[in-house]
């Protein structure tokens, strides 16, 4: 697979560390819901289909990117840096 | 018939052919030797050596003589070289003559014309289609002891040396615009019109010479010779500075995002690699790779002698070989014409068996004596290493000693299945040809069922301006050469011949016959994927090249259905095989995986250190005197840190350069304890669970500065904290301003341990004041040495003495430890190792990997009270899970032996007195344990449920593997010094 | 009082002996490495939404902060991108000297404009790698695309997967930067991979 690294442009996946599903959104700091945090950690829908997840270009740059990737055929359909993510999606 | 002199029946034309004969080749096949000539490959040469017999059959033993001139050989499989240089199961014709070239025939005993096991030829109703699902099914136990071993005793394909390999492997990357594979006709003009363009394009090749089928058969291209033709787009190809031509390249494998597998085999030289195993990354892919024919499977068509036509052909013009005197050629289509034609024009007598009622000689053939056979098949042949005759269905008897089989051709369509693209049916050429493409590819010339030199050459012009349209460059105007063919035209499907099924062979190499597939059928194993799996069809070595379809046109005969209805299997890299050295390349013994060296590793290698593996880290486990064992220093070093002064090699901590306004605030956040209050020249332990609670690293971070801090992690985690960091301030916080950088190599690290310590500081920063009062315990300082070297000084303890980190540059490391042992030589300083680190911090009860393992919680680890509760971290939640908050959960503990002196195992069981041995009493287990030279005992640490609550308590520790099962008593984990006044003193 | 000099030592001291190795052939070695610890490093790490005033700051000092993939040089000091918000100042002085002179344009503290300066110059090794057969033996162990690699490009990526900073400072000429602990096992996988072009330790 090659990833669009947003910095560093496509390069192979064995460039990159996985994370995971990008989707989870971390409770808020203060939050003390167990049920919320479980959520955030533990459960993953495993979709087939395009999802985010993350993934962290330790071999590169070392930025933290969001990837769109189709889990069934594996056609990537951009990515963004993490913190450009963050700000736009978890307001 | 006139006799025939010895040069005109030896099998190797006296001219012609692309071999050198100025250079002979010598060569050994099964201890005989013979010759060669540059340019052969090892099928060639033993051919024109008058060699068919090259292999017997995988179950039955059959002798087997060479069939292609490709990738689709099934039989002729040699074992390569000598001593620990063997190659088993390659397939002669993909085998390039060396000179010197040992080559030994494979699955026979004793020899290969006197095979004990065909002897019989009992041996074929054994193995029948599925044979392994029923025959050996009952009783299970047998499998392991009998049916295996036997079979595999009368299977046997090469034995590979059990010696390391002696040469070198290789391993790279490649980028490119166009990816050209295979060099025919189609291939070598698209590389050429899309490398005048400027394009980066890589032409790769499996054989030795660029020309495909224009170096087997008799094409001309604009009146000339077709080779004439490729020597001139080879050598415009090889000045053109964008195109990298890769001869002797095989691309066996393409994957997601069109990046594709190749190995490049390069001639053996002083220095080289004898692989190389290429990922191409490509813009654009051109499959060029071509067709292979297939055969027309009938009674008895396995002897030696019996070849494809397209072999006979390629034998006879690229390498100058006869393989044979007196021919048949069987043919369903125009190929027979050809073969018949260049056969004759060699001089041997030809006899054409055409299945084509309406098949009439070519114009091209007249003059020639070729007698022809119309609307006949073969049904039945004779000869036992070699075919002597054949049977015609009318009863016609041929003597022959070459039939050569033309069934039509299959595209290669295998790359392009690789891609998940689903090959189709043509029920017009009768073969699968590519369908939609799923990658950036495209298919052209006869691998895409476009069979003509014409169509290839205007497929491969085709694709090459599509890639330079692609990239926006001018198309330039083409200017095409005029090939002209041999005479073909269609031919009729003919699958096979039917008679004597189980005699009719599919799969010459593991034996599949017509039989087979239709006793699959009955049996119900009827999808194409099942009756590949219960016949082994295509499981062979040759993948199924040689007779696949013929199998699949056998079982839509048995199912009533077409071809294009029952569809064709999946192909799946690789290709061909490749060497698992050529995956492998470097990455085996000491380079199998990086080495990471301290900047004390040579200075401690010249200290006589042992070292020990730390994840990818080499450390010193300890400084052995003459005579003296491993135990026996880490003893001696930790007796004389404690009474003395030791320095120790720590450079391998993690450490993380923070910088920032907002650094306390990050610190707060990932770190269990508060680190607001922080002093600059202060030093605090921190404690850094993961989101799920548990403790993922221990460290010390200092304040060197208003918004400097300099962060210390495990040896182990420190690659994992980074990204954790890096995690947090870019996806989680990124508002905060805070920099982190990881400054792990850039400081040489060394404690320095021991009573003794602070006097040797002093020694080497003698302007500064280390009194208790002026540099206490958890300070920390920063000054310069002659020459602005730059030290940072820590005043942290791991032993428990009274002790010191000093870090200095790395390129600084050696002479500094060099200097303190200098000036610390009437204090008795000492190197010390690994090993005594870790005898001390046990007697301490400090931690490390052997209790962060995890699975530990703060509580467990006795440090709930660095879990504040006035501020949020990282893990504070779900650590409060009522599973992790449990009280009587494995709390750490110190052991010590009730009674004696028995040692006590790491990873032992913790399980109470007076109870059965099983996991139902299991109580914790041993995270740690040493012989403690300070105690004279030895001491553990571990976990055991209510730890807290158990002191004095006796319980066991067994280690079931070991065989250990010992006494010992729980006591606090802080064996040394609990009150800490040695390491604040 | 004793002498308290100490004297630095190369990580290469003991892999790059110098002499010839391989197939070296008449037209000279295909490759040649060279130990640059001459040069110092100083990384220079800035907040994404102060790099365009740090640009700015750099610049008035005569200096740059180039785009992603790209190394500037003034005068002796050379600024190259190295990594997300990252980059490495370059120049044949002490560190000492090159951390102030980096400092000075931030008004001697950098951290409060955003700026992190950490000198590695023990921390990172520069190899310097050059020679006719250098693209051919760089391909042997970095996945990058070194056709787009041109002169004073710079790219992040790893050399047999150690991470490492490529500098292409001339047609035939790279700097690498890798990991102090990995610079000897850097140093002899490209070694071994040059065997058949020949190479040079100078
Ligand atoms: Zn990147």
């Amino acid at each position: 697979m090659r990833i669009p690294c947003p910095v560093c442009g496509a390069r192979p996946s064995e460039e990159f560390t996985y994370r995971g599903d990008a989707r989870p959104v971390r409770p808020p700091m203060d939050s003390s819901d167990q049920g919320a945090w479980v959520d955030y950690l533990f459960f993953r829908d495993d979709e087939r289909g395009r999802i985010k997840e993350q993934w962290q270009h330790t071999g590169g740059c070392r930025a933290w990117i969001v990837v769109d990737r189709d889990t069934a055929t594996h056609a990537v359909h951009g990515s963004e840096l993490a913190r450009d993510a963050a700000e736009g999606g978890q307001a | 018939m006139r006799d025939l002199s010895d040069t005109e029946t030896a099998p190797r034309l006296t001219q012609g052919g692309r071999i050198d004969r100025s250079r002979p080749l010598t060569f050994t096949f099964d201890g005989r030797t013979l010759t060669g000539f540059a340019g052969d490959t090892l099928a060639s040469a033993l051919l024109a050596n008058g060699i068919h017999l090259a292999g017997r059959s995988f179950k039955v033993h059959r002798p087997r003589g060479l069939v292609g001139h490709r990738e689709n050989e099934p039989n002729a499989l040699m074992r390569l070289g000598t001593g620990d240089r063997l190659t088993p199961n390659l397939p002669a014709t993909l085998v390039e003559l060396t000179d010197g070239l040992v080559a030994e025939s494979q699955n026979r005993w004793p020899s290969l014309k006197y095979d004990l096991q065909a002897a019989s030829g009992l041996l074929k109703p054994m193995f029948p289609a599925g044979f392994y699902y029923k025959t050996f099914m009952w009783p299970a136990a047998f499998w392991e002891k009998l049916y295996e071993p036997a079979i595999r005793r009368a299977a046997g394909l090469g034995r590979a040396t059990t010696a390391p390999d002696p040469d070198r492997y290789e391993r790279g990357f490649k980028h490119c615009d166009l990816l050209v594979v295979g060099a025919g006709p189609a291939g070598l003009t698209a590389a050429l019109w899309a490398g005048r363009a400027g394009l980066h394009v890589i032409l790769a090749d499996q054989d030795s010479e660029l020309g495909g089928s224009l170096l087997t058969e008799r094409s001309t291209i604009d009146g000339e010779p077709a080779s004439l033709w490729v020597d001139r787009v080879a050598g415009e190809l090889a000045r053109l500075d964008t195109v990298e031509v890769m001869p002797r390249t095989s691309v066996f494998g393409y994957y997601d995002h069109n990046i594709l597998g190749a190995v490049e085999r390069l001639p053996t030289a002083e220095h080289g690699a004898r692989e190389r195993y290429w990922r191409i990354e490509a813009g654009r892919v051109t499959l060029a790779a071509g067709a292979l024919e297939r055969p027309i499977p009938f009674p008895d068509n396995d002897r030696p002698g019996i070849m494809l036509a397209s072999a006979v052909r390629a034998y006879l013009n690229r390498w100058a070989v006869r393989t044979g005197t007196r021919a048949v050629v069987f043919a369903n289509n125009d190929d027979g014409f050809s073969t018949a034609r260049d056969l004759s024009q060699a001089g041997i007598a030809v006899t054409l068996v055409d299945s084509r009622a309406d098949a009439e000689l070519p114009r091209a053939l007249t003059g020639l004596e070729v007698t022809l056979h119309r609307g006949r098949t073969i049904v039945g042949s004779k000869g036992r290493h070699r075919v002597s005759a054949v049977t015609l269905d009318d009863g016609t008897r041929l003597p022959c000693d070459l039939v050569a089989v033309a069934g039509g051709w299959n595209p290669v369509v295998n790359l392009h299945s690789q891609t998940g693209a689903r090959p189709r049916w043509d029920s017009i050429r009768d073969c699968f040809v590519p369908g939609q493409p799923r990658q950036n590819e495209s298919s052209v010339g006869a691998c895409a069922g476009r069979f003509t030199t014409a169509e290839a050459i205007q497929d491969g012009a085709h694709a090459a301006v599509e890639a330079i349209r692609a990239l926006g460059k001018p198309v330039p105007e083409l200017d095409l050469p005029v090939p002209e063919d041999p005479p073909a035209g269609r031919g009729e499907a003919l699958w096979y011949v039917g008679g004597r099924d189980s005699h009719t062979f599919l799969d010459p190499q593991h034996d599949v016959t017509v039989a087979d597939v239709k006793l699959a059928h009955r049996e119900g194993y009827r999808s194409v994927e099942h009756m590949k799996r219960y016949t082994t069809l295509g499981m062979a070595t040759d993948q199924g090249r040689f007779g696949n379809v013929n199998g699949m046109a056998v079982m839509a005969e048995a199912r009533g259905l077409s071809v294009a209805e029952v569809g064709t299997t999946t192909f799946r890299p690789p290709y061909t095989p490749v060497s698992v050295g050529a995956l492998a390349g470097r990455k085996r013994q000491r380079t199998f995986m990086p080495l990471r060296r301290s900047p004390l590793h040579d200075w401690a290698a010249d200290r006589g250190a042992i070292f020990a593996e730390a994840g990818l880290w080499q450390r010193s486990r300890a400084f052995p005197q003459a005579g003296e064992s491993l135990r026996e220093a880490a003893f001696r070093e930790t007796t004389q840190t404690r009474t003395h002064v030791g320095i120790c090699d720590v450079s391998t901590l993690g450490k993380i350069d923070i910088q920032g306004p907002d650094a306390p605030e990050l610190l707060n956040r990932v770190y269990t304890n508060g680190w607001k209050r922080l002093a600059v020249g202060r030093a605090r332990y921190g404690l850094m669970l993961r989101e799920d609670g548990h403790v993922m690293d221990d460290g010390t971070t200092s304040c060197l500065a208003e918004g400097h801090y300099h962060m210390t992690t495990t040896t182990g985690q420190a690659p994992k904290v980074m990204s954790h960091l890096e995690w947090c301030l870019q996806a989680l916080w990124p508002e905060l301003d805070v920099q982190v950088q990881s400054v792990t190599d850039q400081w040489a690290g060394l404690a320095v341990a021991g009573p003794n310590s602070r006097a040797l500081l002093q020694r080497l920063l003698p302007g500064v004041d280390l009194s208790n009062a002026a540099f206490p315990f958890m300070g920390v300082g920063r000054y310069a040495l002659a020459g602005g070297v730059p030290l940072r000084l820590f005043r942290i303890s791991f032993s428990g003495e009274l002790a010191y980190e000093v870090n200095v540059p790395a390129d600084y490391g050696p002479a500094l430890a060099d200097k303190l042992l200098e000036l610390g030589e009437d204090l008795g300083a000492i190197p010390y190792g690994l090993e005594a680190l870790d005898v001390m911090r046990i007697e301490k009860g400090h931690v490390t990997a052997g209790e962060l393992d995890g699975r530990t919680t703060a509580a467990d680890l006795g440090m709930a009270g660095l879990m504040s509760s006035k501020k949020d971290f990282i893990g504070r939640v779900l650590a409060q899970r009522p599973g992790m908050a449990d009280p009587s959960r494995p709390r750490l503990v110190g052991l010590q032996c009730a009674d004696g002196d028995e040692r006590i195992r790491a990873g032992s069981h913790l399980l109470p007195t007076g109870t059965q041995t099983t996991i139902d009493f299991d109580e914790g287990w041993v995270s740690s344990a040493t012989w403690s030279p300070t105690f004279g005992r030895h001491i553990a640490l571990g976990f055991l449920k209510n730890g807290g609550e158990r002191m004095g308590e006796v319980v066991r520790a067994v280690d079931l593997v070991r065989g250990h099962d010992v006494q010992v008593e729980v006591v606090s984990p802080h064996f040394y010094d609990p009150e800490g006044t040695r390491q604040r003193g | 009082m004793a002498d308290l000099t100490l004297a630095p030592v190369s990580p290469l001291a003991r892999a790059l002996t110098p002499g010839d190795v391989g197939a070296v052939g008449p037209g000279g070695p295909g490759v040649v490495f060279r130990d640059r610890r001459d040069l110092s490093l100083v990384t220079i790490q800035v907040r994404p939404d102060k790099q365009a005033a740090a640009r700015q700051a750099l610049e008035g000092a005569g200096f740059a902060l180039p785009p992603v993939g790209q190394a500037a040089r003034s005068g002796e000091v050379s600024v190259i991108w190295s990594a997300l918000d990252r980059w490495i100042a370059i120049a044949p002085w002490a560190p000492g000297e090159l951390h102030r002179t980096l400092a000075d344009p931030f008004g001697g503290d950098p951290r409060a404009r955003g700026v992190a300066l950490v000198d590695q110059s023990s921390g990172l090794f520069a190899l310097q790698v050059g020679g006719p057969k250098l693209d051919a033996l760089l391909a042997k162990g970095t996945p990058v695309d070194l056709h787009a690699l041109e002169t004073d490009r710079t790219a992040a990526t790893g050399i047999d997967h150690q991470p490492v900073t490529l500098w292409r400072i001339a047609p035939q000429t790279v700097l690498l930067l890798v990991g102090r602990a990995f610079a000897q096992d850097t140093l002899e996988f490209l070694q071994e991979m040059a065997l058949e072009y020949g190479y040079r330790n100078g």
